[in-house]
């Protein structure tokens, strides 16, 4: 197909086939090795997988082979899905599960019983010999490109299928906004785990633009100091991560325009920006542009964007989420918006009940009946622009992280000893800061602690509770429920 | 004497709120990092959180994590700069 997103990548590589296309604290690769390199792996899945079409699960961090393994599993006519090696063995276990393929392509060390866990090793061997392409076919269209597990209410991780069409969908408006660095060498800074898929929109836009993605490892986010150096280096010209990251570097005086001289564009997504956030950055960074952008996974990263300039700052008090990108529509309905439009997922991975529920049939102002996703988000739209406002039911952001609260609490009532459990967030002014745990126990063993050590081997660190707080009994309301409300009220 | 017991109870109360465990003030010498009890985005508001009550700002980039990985060393560091 011409112009599919591989095509668009295939294009850059004849162009830019030297430049960097992936720079980490330890390692890069070029467009060329970059493509070459995944040809290689995508006709030995090919051969290797024959008729298995499943998704393949790929495990890792940030490095090249990563992004290598990807356009493989492309490539080669599978979708992938990214998991990150924070995720905890339980959960790692649950999506393999999920995606159901006997292999699974490891870019860093992973020991999993019941799979073929190709690893580093092997994955370098197999990468570097070549091998007949003729058998495989790339995903295009329909297909499936990747695959992302997201927290679900009921305790399990949910896989969003987003497809080729999708995809393509997405880049042609985020590289209409990555165009107003005004760059034609554009560095994308590259903070979120590719299991997380804000960062599709600085891989997928760089890697279609000719751009050099310089990512962030755990390490280097754990050093502020090496971290800036790196980004320094690296001369970052489009900033790509959750406002909450952004306000991190910002508590360090050293992060401002004479560390970063080159960088153009703040493009965030994940979570609200705050006025608060923009002002702050824009006293730092007085010559840079900054977009919000909104959208939830299902919809493909983001779909509407505004560009948050000083007269929106000084005249709105909330912050626009925007206008929809060209081929996608929001819609208000009691208070809630719905998506429609070339974006929207395929649906939940073997999950047809959860899919009707959250992707339905509404009528456009004309009368004609089109496909449209529930966010659960709250919003209006002011005659300009749209806003949101906050969640219907129990998800929340934190950190850019969507969480479901009942995911963890159907994960805390796992075990023995705990009777019941509801997890609210903790917020100060406008942010959410953290999450608290409240718990009734059964017997005296249990203690904050073993709580949250127990946690953390099924769940991600950022939905760990940091506090737990034990209660004899929980509030109920009229109707027997537990009274959220009245515990909020009462304890955080 | 004086600022050290200041600098120790703000810092101790900063860690048990971030941490949201009480075992900070138990063991000074506990390590924070491998205990998993404090990550990035928690230093941010740690360091923000002595600069409102103490005055003392610390860049998180002219530090090393080994030089603030135990409630110890970090009143060290803010002793340091008072």
């Amino acid at each position: 197909m011409r112009n599919s997103v591989l095509n668009q990548i295939e294009n850059v590589v004849n162009r830019y086939g030297e430049r960097i296309a992936i720079r980490t604290a330890s390692d890069q690769i070029n467009y060329r090795s970059l493509w070459q390199q995944s040809d290689n792996l995508a006709a030995w899945l090919g051969l290797r997988l024959k008729e298995n079409n499943k998704p393949v699960m790929v495990y890792g961090h940030k490095s090249p082979q990563m992004i290598v393994c990807f356009l493989a599993c492309v490539k080669s006519g599978r979708a992938y899905c990214p998991v990150d090696i924070s995720m905890p063995r339980t959960r790692i276990e649950e999506i393999a599960s999920s995606v159901g393929n006997q292999i699974i392509l490891a870019a860093e060390p992973l020991e999993l019983e019941g799979y073929e866990v190709i690893g580093p090793d092997m994955l370098e061997n197999i990468m570097a010999e070549e091998h007949d392409l003729s058998y495989v076919t790339p995903v295009s269209g329909d297909d499936v490109y990747y695959m992302i597990f997201t927290s679900g209410s009921t305790g399990k991780p949910k896989g969003v299928e987003i497809t080729e069409r999708n995809l393509r969908g997405f880049l042609n408006w985020s590289k209409e906004l990555a165009q107003k660095t005004g760059m034609e060498h554009i560095a994308f800074l590259n903070q979120a785990p590719f299991s997380f898929d804000l960062s599709v929109m600085d891989l997928y836009t760089s890697m279609t633009t000719g751009g050099t993605l310089v990512c962030l490892d755990k390490k280097l986010q754990s050093d502020m100091g090496e971290m800036f150096l790196f980004m320094k280096e690296n001369s970052i010209n489009c900033w790509v991560s959750t406002p909450s990251f952004a306000e991190m570097c910002m508590s360090d005086k050293n992060f401002n325009h004479q560390l970063l001289e080159n960088m153009k564009l703040f493009l965030f997504c994940g979570e609200k920006l705050t006025k608060e956030t923009a002002c702050k950055l824009y006293e730092r960074f007085p010559e840079s542009k900054i977009i919000n952008t909104y959208g939830p996974t299902e919809s493909t990263v983001a779909v509407t964007s505004v560009e948050i300039d000083r007269k929106i700052l000084q005249e709105k008090e909330l912050l626009p989420i925007g206008k929809p990108k060209a081929g996608t529509d929001l819609f208000i309905k009691d208070g809630e918006i719905l998506i429609a439009g070339d974006t929207l997922a395929k649906g939940y991975y073997n999950n047809p009940q959860k899919t009707a529920e959250s992707f339905i049939e509404i009528e456009d102002i004309t009368g004609q009946k089109i496909r449209a996703y529930k966010t659960g988000d709250k919003g209006y739209f002011d005659g300009e622009y749209f806003y949101c406002t906050g969640r219907k039911d129990f998800q929340i952001k934190l950190h850019g992280y969507r969480i479901e609260l009942g995911d963890i609490e159907q994960n805390l009532m796992g075990f023995p000893e705990i009777e019941q459990a509801v997890v609210l967030p903790k917020t100060d002014g406008e942010k959410i800061k953290c999450l608290v745990a409240f718990v009734k126990k059964e017997g005296e063993e249990v203690n904050a602690k073993s709580i949250k050590s127990a946690l953390k081997e099924k769940l991600p660190a950022y939905m760990v509770p940091k506090n737990i707080k034990f209660i004899d009994n929980m509030p109920m309301t009229a109707n027997g429920k537990i009274d959220r409300k009245k515990l909020e009220a009462e304890f955080t | 004497m004086k600022d050290l017991d200041k600098v120790k109870e703000t810092v101790l109360d900063l860690l048990e709120e971030i941490c949201g465990d009480d075992s900070v003030r138990e063991d000074l010498d506990i390590n924070l990092l491998e205990e998993d009890l404090i990550d990035s985005l928690d230093y941010t508001e740690l360091l923000v959180g002595i600069e409102d009550a103490l005055g003392v700002v610390m860049a998180p980039s002219e530090l090393k994590r080994e030089e603030m990985d135990t409630p110890n060393k970090i009143i060290e560091q803010v002793l340091k700069r008072m």
